[in-house]
């Protein structure tokens, strides 16, 4: 057994912020079988080679969406991408991009968090549902939840940040995940929250930054399609731009 | 409360003409593309060439068939120009200027042939 | 306050402002779909300038030709020349290739339900055959209407 395993040259990019001024590489030799995962070549390096070596994961089964990282160049759940994929070439690991380095493959992801806060992800209902008794439930057909369903398997991994180029030039943009969720809250026939959430979407900074690269709903591990929802917050806030141009609100 | 909400884009104008123009560039420009090509093939025929005199004649002295080749004109400019003031920003370019010269651009290539077929139209009759 | 030394000191990558879309084929996918606007634009200022010339035209002597050498030149030398007419072969090959990106990403805009009472969404495949049939219509309609009135 040990003499038919296969073995894959893994480059893992390593930062230590007590002793390295910039990321260095450090590449490995990782045997593997067909369902060998990056995070498991992962392991395989901590418990082998280097016990010191940073990453995030939790569930292992693209579930909590902190594995996120770039496997030679692209945005990846780690524990969701097989070296099978690979077999021949080689395989470069990278922390997430367009997040800080905190060490190893561990990102700040603290500005994709404050951002999805921003849109307000919660249901906001109506003054009339506002204080109904726990014992009642809201009513929603198959066809008010499929509105949203997709939208709602988001898992806050961040690889559609990664992959946002406009998010890359100008961190302003409030981004591809947090427009999803804006966009799932939104067509929630339970919500009534979507005017609290407007600034967020008409604005520059908002739906206004993407100019539909598309590359986020390539990436998504989800298949959430966040290019989708975001274009159809477009529609929204183009219909809202008309309306206050006739009716000004304020 | 309100001052710490971002402020409203002017952006949706834009986005729909860009849109709309998009649209005429997808389905019409390649056929007008091909006129265009077969007039250059044809221009030796004075008479009976494609878009020979008679023909644009008739197509400018209609002021449906004139407004069409100005809405093709107008959008056409918005779309491209918006599209490239977008892509200025992708080769990291962040300025407003890019934004006067792109709208401002737009605006003059269609003021330019409004004025220049209402021009005809006037002198055609 | 904690009495632990921190030893935070996140590093953030440098951004390659103008060279980043070299770094993926998709990116470069997405610049070279951007770029057939400028050809775009090319086409609408050709259409101008054809405005332009006719413009110039005094028509009343049309049977002169002199009264009409603006538009002469624009048909003969400028249309007619071989380089403008490779380039606007690049302009045809360009657009269509814009049509076929746009047509792509419409679908994504484009959410609705198959009727009032399906939990089924409007298959993608409906929305691009309804552009490409919108654009095989326009083409027809107009190098007809073009070939017909010539």
């Amino acid at each position: 057994m040990e003499a038919t395993q296969k073995t894959m040259k893994v480059t893992v990019l390593r930062y230590r912020p007590e002793q390295d001024k910039e990321p260095w590489e450090q590449t490995f030799d990782v045997p593997y079988h067909k369902d060998t995962s990056v995070l498991e070549a992962l392991f395989y390096i901590k418990d082998n080679f280097e016990p010191s070596l940073s990453f995030r994961w939790s569930c292992r089964m693209a579930v909590c969406g902190s594995c996120g990282m770039m496997v030679n160049g692209v945005p990846h759940l780690a524990c969701k991408t097989f070296l099978r994929d690979y077999e021949g070439k080689s395989m470069k690991i990278e922390p997430l991009a367009n997040f800080p380095i905190e060490r190893d493959l561990v990102v700040d992801l603290s500005d994709l968090i404050e951002k999805i806060e921003r849109i307000k992800p919660y249901i906001i209902p109506d003054a009339k549902n506002a204080n109904m008794p726990l014992n009642k439930n809201f009513k929603q057909t198959p066809m008010q939840m499929e509105a949203y369903l997709q939208f709602a398997q988001c898992i806050n991994c961040g690889c559609c940040y990664a992959a946002c180029p406009q998010y890359k030039l100008n961190p302003k943009f409030i981004g591809p995940a947090a427009l999803t969720l804006l966009y799932r809250y939104n067509v929630d026939n339970r919500d009534a929250g979507a005017k609290l959430r407007a600034p967020f979407l008409n604005s520059e900074e908002g739906a206004w930054s993407c100019t539909f690269v598309g590359y986020c709903s390539e990436v998504c591990p989800k298949h959430v399609d966040p290019s989708s929802a975001i274009q159809l917050g477009k529609k929204m806030s183009a219909t809202d731009y008309v309306f206050n141009m006739i009716k000004p609100e304020h | 409360m309100r001052q710490f909400l971002p402020t409203r884009s002017d952006e949706p104008m834009y986005w729909l003409l860009f849109g709309a123009g998009g649209m005429v560039a997808s389905m019409v420009l390649p056929a007008i593309m091909v006129v265009l090509i077969a007039a250059g093939y044809t221009s030796d025929d004075l008479n009976s060439g494609f878009l020979n005199l008679n023909q644009v004649h008739n197509i400018f002295s209609n002021w449906l068939l004139s407004l069409i080749v100005f809405g093709v004109v107008f959008l056409l400019s918005f779309y491209a120009l918006h599209r490239m003031h977008h892509s200025s920003h992708d080769f990291g370019i962040h300025s407003k200027l890019t934004w006067y010269i792109a709208y401002g651009l737009a605006a003059a290539v269609s003021f330019v042939s409004l004025g220049l077929q209402l021009l005809m139209y006037v002198k055609y009759f | 306050m904690s009495e632990v030394k921190s030893y935070r000191k996140p590093y953030n990558p440098p951004v390659k402002k103008a060279t980043w879309w070299l770094e993926n084929p998709f990116y470069v996918f997405y610049m070279v779909r951007e770029a057939t606007a400028v050809l775009a634009l090319f086409a609408v200022l050709e259409i101008v300038l054809g405005i332009f010339s006719l413009a110039l035209c005094e028509y009343s002597q049309a049977a002169t030709l002199t009264g009409i050498s603006p538009y002469i030149w624009y048909l003969q030398d400028f249309l007619g020349n071989p380089v403008v007419m490779g380039l606007n072969v690049v302009i045809l090959v360009s657009q269509l290739f814009h049509a076929v990106t746009w047509f792509a990403l419409m679908p994504k805009a484009v959410r609705v339900f198959m009727n009032k009472n399906s939990t089924e969404l409007l298959p993608e495949w409906v929305t691009k055959a309804a552009l490409y049939a919108g654009l095989i219509g326009a083409t027809v309609v107009i190098l007809a209407v073009a070939y017909l009135t010539k």
